[in-house]
């Protein structure tokens, strides 16, 4: 028997196991795939079918189904979630059972893991920035927020021989959890796993954490609560419900009225932290907008555009050269150039590419080159629906489980929403003079050319009241001893920020937890 | 040698203290102008002078009258006189001075949070007025010269 049990070896799995290897706890982590990527059959079992968009939503293609789990396929921006997201709760649903405050100890735990240096969001944070580099000042309705990109991070890369070499801690592969036998009182009895060649084991620990991502997390649950004819978690009908990605998509354009020199917004221009960390900028609104507006929390990237493809690398090459310069002028005069520094790199980044920062320093002082247009892409807070959801559908996998099923549909009011965000960064862009933004037009499109951004959050909510949530603030499925779950299923509300970063820190902090939990039962 | 820097030097000093007079004379005349009228939207046409600088001029002008039930031109002169800064702007013979004004009072529109969203675009309000304004007075000649009660 051990101690905790750990289903899913993903971000939030692995790090749980981490964050336990040193307690004295025995820990088991099951994974359903191997150790060195996807394996077809295991992530076949990911398939499912989906309702309420067009957007080719595809359960096999957002969830990865192996050690690291959706980290294998992670962009890495990172950021915390924002004070009003801890401060507020949407309508007819609870919020967050924590204060930000109380999660920066766990951010700044999860940040070491996620290889994002020190925990600093403040536009202090990137060196050598000015100001005036920035598109806009901040105002009373729009900022400028900043992420911070982890390498990214692999976890399965970055803890396999941890794991592998820790005495306290057992990872098993290709062990795909069926189901959690329960008592009536809440007792787990065992979670039972099968092979696809068909092996069934049994695991029994004190206390079993759930960490498969929010889909998985509600299907499993679902599923052994309908074997099991129990009802756990779902006093107030949410288990699986409310359902949350971040809507994206082109929300308009910026028009200039004079070519813009490189901002840091634009995706190729490389910002960096003193300790090496490269920074992403956003726009987002101000607490004080969205909470006088009632709005959804929103980021944009500002990405902009320029019809001459050859104009676009020639720039591309130019900063390069210079960033290369820039790197090896910090080398020399011994200033942090993070881990990843190669002085040979950097040096011939910089003569390769030397002809193209001569060639655009001079066309951008003799024409003003630059562009004149920009994209605002959008990233959008979806507010809990109990309609989108994940549900058991009649479907079966290769080990006779029902699969899961999603609806996810964005609404009308996420559309009006963006469209009166992004006509407040409209007024911000026009209030400082840099020119009009035009609203993008998808009418027409049901959807409003909404994509998904892969980042599956909430169907477990956590909640104070079993009527308002599956689990309560530390993670603990309601009505049960010891069943736990952590990660993105638990948010209560989405925020505007890539989850990756909370979901770890949710595991850090359950961690703390279980190190004097467990050895009480 | 020294001679001839020196003289290049008063010549240079010359043309730049004759260019700072000529501006600064230009300036005090467009502001005492720009005082005289401030009380009434005097030259409403005068606001057109920054028609070429509103993008999408037609269909913003033409999204803005769609907007309500028709918009009469003395409703959107009244709108537009009852900014002081708009009334300022008109009296302002100096063309270039007056577009500077205008696109201060947008600005500020934009801060106070008085923005519309007209044929998609984001516009201070006075901005999507004078587009409307526009066509109508290219629909029908001469309906500007109504003047706000």
């Amino acid at each position: 028997m051990y101690d905790v049990l750990i289903v899913g070896g993903g971000p939030a799995g692995i790090c749980l196991a981490v964050e336990l290897s040193q307690s004295g706890l025995r820990v088991g982590l099951l994974e359903s795939g191997g150790a060195h990527g996807i394996d077809a059959d295991t992530q076949a079992l990911y398939d499912g079918p989906v309702t309420g968009n067009e957007d080719d939503l595809d359960l096999a293609a957002i969830r990865l189904r192996a050690l690291g789990g959706t980290s294998l396929h992670w962009g890495g921006h990172c950021a915390p979630l924002d004070r009003i997201d801890f401060e507020r709760a949407p309508a007819g649903f609870s919020g967050w059972p924590l204060s930000y405050d109380a999660m920066v100890p766990y951010w700044e735990r999860a940040s070491v893991h996620c290889d994002l240096g020190a925990f600093d969001y403040g536009l202090d944070a990137p060196q050598d920035l000015a100001r005036e580099d920035l598109l806009l000042n901040d105002s009373a309705d729009v900022e400028t927020a900043i992420l911070r990109q982890s390498r990214p991070t692999r976890f399965d890369e970055k803890y396999l021989s941890l794991l592998a070499d820790s005495p306290g801690v057992d990872l098993w592969l290709w062990a795909n959890a069926t189901h959690v036998e329960m008592d009536a009182d809440g007792a787990v009895r065992h979670v039972e796993t099968r092979t696809l060649e068909g092996i069934t084991r049994v695991f029994e620990a004190k206390a079993t954490v759930l960490a498969c991502g929010a889909v998985e997390n509600a299907r499993l649950l679902m599923a052994s609560n309908a074997r099991n004819g129990m009802t756990f978690g779902n006093a107030g009908d949410l288990l699986g419900r409310c359902y949350m990605d971040h809507p994206a998509g082109g929300a308009g354009f910026i028009r200039f009225d004079a070519p813009q020199p490189p901002r840091p917004y634009w995706q190729d221009i490389d910002t960096y932290a003193a300790d090496g960390i490269p920074f992403h900028f956003v726009l987002r609104l101000s607490d004080a907008a969205l909470l006088r507006e009632d709005l959804p929390n929103i980021q944009y990237y500002v990405i902009p555009l320029s019809a001459d493809l050859e104009v676009r690398a020639r720039q591309r090459a130019a900063r390069r050269s210079i960033g290369g310069l820039r790197n090896v002028v910090k080398y020399a005069i011994g200033r942090d150039v993070g881990e990843s520094f190669s002085l040979s790199r950097e040096y011939c980044a910089f003569i390769t590419n030397a002809d193209s920062f001569v060639h655009d320093t001079a066309i951008t002082f003799l024409n003003g080159q630059g562009p004149t247009n920009a994209l605002l892409k959008f990233e959008q807070e979806q507010r809990p629906d109990r309609t989108n959801r994940v549900v058991l559908s009649e479907s079966r996998d290769a080990l006779g489980g029902r699969r899961a099923g999603v609806h996810w549909a964005p609404s009308q009011d996420e559309v009006a929403a963006v469209k009166r965000a992004t006509a407040i960064v409209g007024a911000a862009v026009g209030a400082e003079g840099l020119g009009r933004v035009e609203l993008e037009t998808h009418d027409a499109d049901p959807y409003w050319g909404m994509t998904t951004s892969w980042h599956q959050m909430g169907t477990t909510r956590m909640a104070e009241a079993t009527t308002s949530g599956v689990c309560d603030p530390q993670g603990r499925v309601h009505g049960t001893d010891a069943l736990y779950m952590t990660g993105t299923s638990l948010f209560p509300t989405a925020g505007r920020a890539n989850p990756t970063l909370t979901a770890v820190a949710l595991s850090v902090r359950l961690a703390d937890h279980l190190k004097t939990e467990v050895p009480r039962l | 040698m020294s001679s001839l820097s020196r003289r290049v030097a008063i010549a240079g000093g010359a043309v730049l203290l004759l260019g700072g007079a000529t501006y600064g004379i230009s300036h005090v005349g467009c502001a005492l102008g720009e005082r005289r009228a401030a009380e009434r939207l005097d030259r409403p046409d005068r606001l057109f002078a920054m028609a070429p600088r509103i993008r999408d001029i037609e269909r913003v002008g033409r999204a803005v009258l769609a907007g309500d039930t028709p918009i009469a031109p003395e409703t959107l002169l009244h709108s537009l006189a009852a900014r002081p800064d708009i009334r300022a702007a008109c009296a302002v013979d100096c063309a270039p001075t007056r577009i500077d004004a205008l696109g201060a009072t947008f600005r500020a529109e934009m801060r106070e949070g008085a923005f519309v969203v007209a044929a998609n675009w984001v516009l201070a309000a006075s901005e999507a007025r004078i587009a409307a304004l526009w066509v109508l007075n290219r629909d029908h000649v001469g309906a500007v010269n109504a003047r706000p009660a």
